[in-house]
C-alpha cells in the first residue's frame, strides 16, 4: 500500500468498532514511521472523545419535569379535572367554594391577604429547621429560584407576593430537595403522581 | 396513583441525567438542553401508553431525546462555532480527566448537526453504526460517511491540542 491510500482511511483504522479491514493497512504502519505518527495522532483524538465524562442535569430539574406533565394532566383534563373545571361551572356551588376559601384564608396563617382586594399576599411556614425556602408554583412556572422566602426572627418563613386573580397551585421547596404542600392549608390537589399540590382560588 | 403515573416518575428520576446529557452534547448549552429534556420528558408521559415492555425502554429515550434535540437545533439553529466560558464551567464541575473535559466541549462545539449527533452517538455514547442508522433513520453507509467528516473537520482543528 502507498502512504497516500493509507492516509486517506487511517481515521477508520482509529475506530476499529467500524469494522474496516484493509489488507496491508497494519503492515504498512509498522513499517512507516510517518503513517504510523499519524496513526497514532487520530487514536489519541478517538481516545479523547471516548474520555468525555457525562454531563449531570442541573439539580431540581426531574421534580420541574414531574410537575410539568402534573400540570399536563390538569390542563388536559386527565386526573386533576374535578377539582378545577368544577368550580367555575357549579355556579351557586362555586360561589360557596370561594367563600370556603376565603374564609379558609382568615383562619389559617398561610394565605393572609395584606391588602384585601388586591393582588398581593404573604405566604408563610413555619419550617424551623430550614436553611432555605422558595415557593414554587404554576404562578411562577415551578420555578424554584423565582421566590425565596425570607427568614422572620421567630422562625417562620415568608415572602409577599403578587398574582393576579385566579386558580393556582403551589409547594414549598425546602433546603432545596424537599417538597411540601402548604401544611395548614387545607385546599390539596392531586399531583398525578400520588402526592398533593396546595390550591389557592384568588 | 396509577401505574403509569408510577412508571413514569421512576423513569424521570432514572433518565433525567442521561437525557439532558443527550441534548447538552447534542446543543452545547445548558439552557437548550433543559428545554429539550422536559420537552422529552413530556413526549414520553404523553406516550406512555405506547410503552413496549419487550424493547429497550433506554434505547426509546435516547432515540426521542436525539429526535428532540436535532429538531430544536433545527427551529433555533445557532452559531456555535464559539466556546462559551460558561458551558465550560458547567463540563468542569462534571467528573472527568479535567484537560479532556473542556476540549471536548470544544471539540463538539466545532460540529454542526448531523456531524455532531452521530459523534456523540459513536464516541460518547458507543452506539453502533446499526443503531445510530436506525435512530436517525440513515442508511448505515451515510451514518459512516457522516463520521468520517466529522472527524476530519476534528482532526484539522485540534490535530495540535491532540498531540
Amino acid at each position: 500500500m502507498k502512504c497516500s491510500q493509507v492516509r486517506r482511511i487511517l481515521d477508520t483504522l482509529s475506530s476499529p468498532e467500524l469494522g474496516v479491514e484493509h489488507s496491508g493497512l497494519s503492515e504498512h504502519i509498522q513499517a512507516c514511521s510517518s503513517c504510523a505518527a499519524e496513526y497514532e495522532r487520530w487514536a489519541k483524538m478517538v481516545a479523547v472523545l471516548h474520555s468525555a465524562p457525562p454531563v449531570v442535569a442541573p439539580e431540581g430539574l426531574a421534580q420541574d419535569i414531574l410537575q410539568l406533565a402534573a400540570q399536563e394532566d390538569l390542563s388536559t383534563g386527565q386526573s386533576g379535572k374535578a377539582q378545577w373545571a368544577l368550580w367555575p361551572k357549579l355556579g351557586l356551588a362555586g360561589g360557596l367554594a370561594a367563600i370556603a376559601v376565603i374564609v379558609s384564608l382568615s383562619i389559617y396563617p398561610q394565605l393572609i391577604p395584606q391588602q384585601p382586594r388586591t393582588d398581593r399576599f404573604t405566604f408563610r411556614a413555619s419550617f424551623p429547621n430550614a436553611s432555605s425556602v422558595s415557593l414554587v408554583g404554576d404562578f411562577n412556572k415551578w420555578n424554584t429560584q423565582h421566590h425565596a422566602l425570607a427568614r422572620r426572627e421567630d422562625g417562620a418563613w415568608e415572602i409577599s407576593v403578587a398574582i393576579a386573580p385566579g386558580s393556582y397551585q403551589y409547594m414549598f421547596l425546602v433546603d432545596g430537595e424537599k417538597w411540601c404542600a402548604d401544611p395548614v392549608n387545607p385546599v390539596q390537589i392531586p399531583d398525578g403522581f400520588g402526592g398533593y399540590n396546595s390550591g389557592l382560588q384568588l | 396513583m396509577s401505574s403509569d403515573s408510577s412508571t413514569f416518575r421512576e423513569l424521570v428520576h432514572t433518565y433525567t441525567d442521561y437525557v439532558y446529557n443527550l441534548a447538552y452534547r447534542n446543543l452545547g448549552n445548558a439552557d437548550d438542553a433543559r428545554d429539550v429534556t422536559q420537552e422529552v420528558f413530556l413526549k414520553l408521559y404523553r406516550n406512555m401508553g405506547k410503552l413496549d415492555a419487550g424493547k429497550s425502554i433506554k434505547n426509546w429515550i435516547c432515540t426521542i431525546a436525539i429526535n428532540a434535540s436535532r429538531d430544536y437545533y433545527r427551529t433555533h439553529r445557532r452559531h456555535r462555532g464559539a466556546f462559551s466560558l460558561d458551558e465550560g464551567l458547567i463540563a468542569a464541575r462534571n467528573q472527568g480527566h479535567p484537560d479532556n473535559k473542556l476540549l471536548v466541549e470544544k471539540m463538539l462545539s466545532t460540529l454542526d448537526g448531523k456531524y455532531r449527533t452521530v459523534v456523540v452517538l459513536f464516541y460518547l455514547e458507543q452506539k453502533s453504526i446499526a443503531e445510530i442508522a436506525s435512530m436517525l433513520k440513515r442508511p448505515q453507509v451515510l451514518v459512516k460517511v457522516w463520521l468520517h467528516r466529522a472527524r476530519k473537520i476534528l482532526m484539522k482543528n485540534f490535530a495540535e491540542e491532540i498531540s
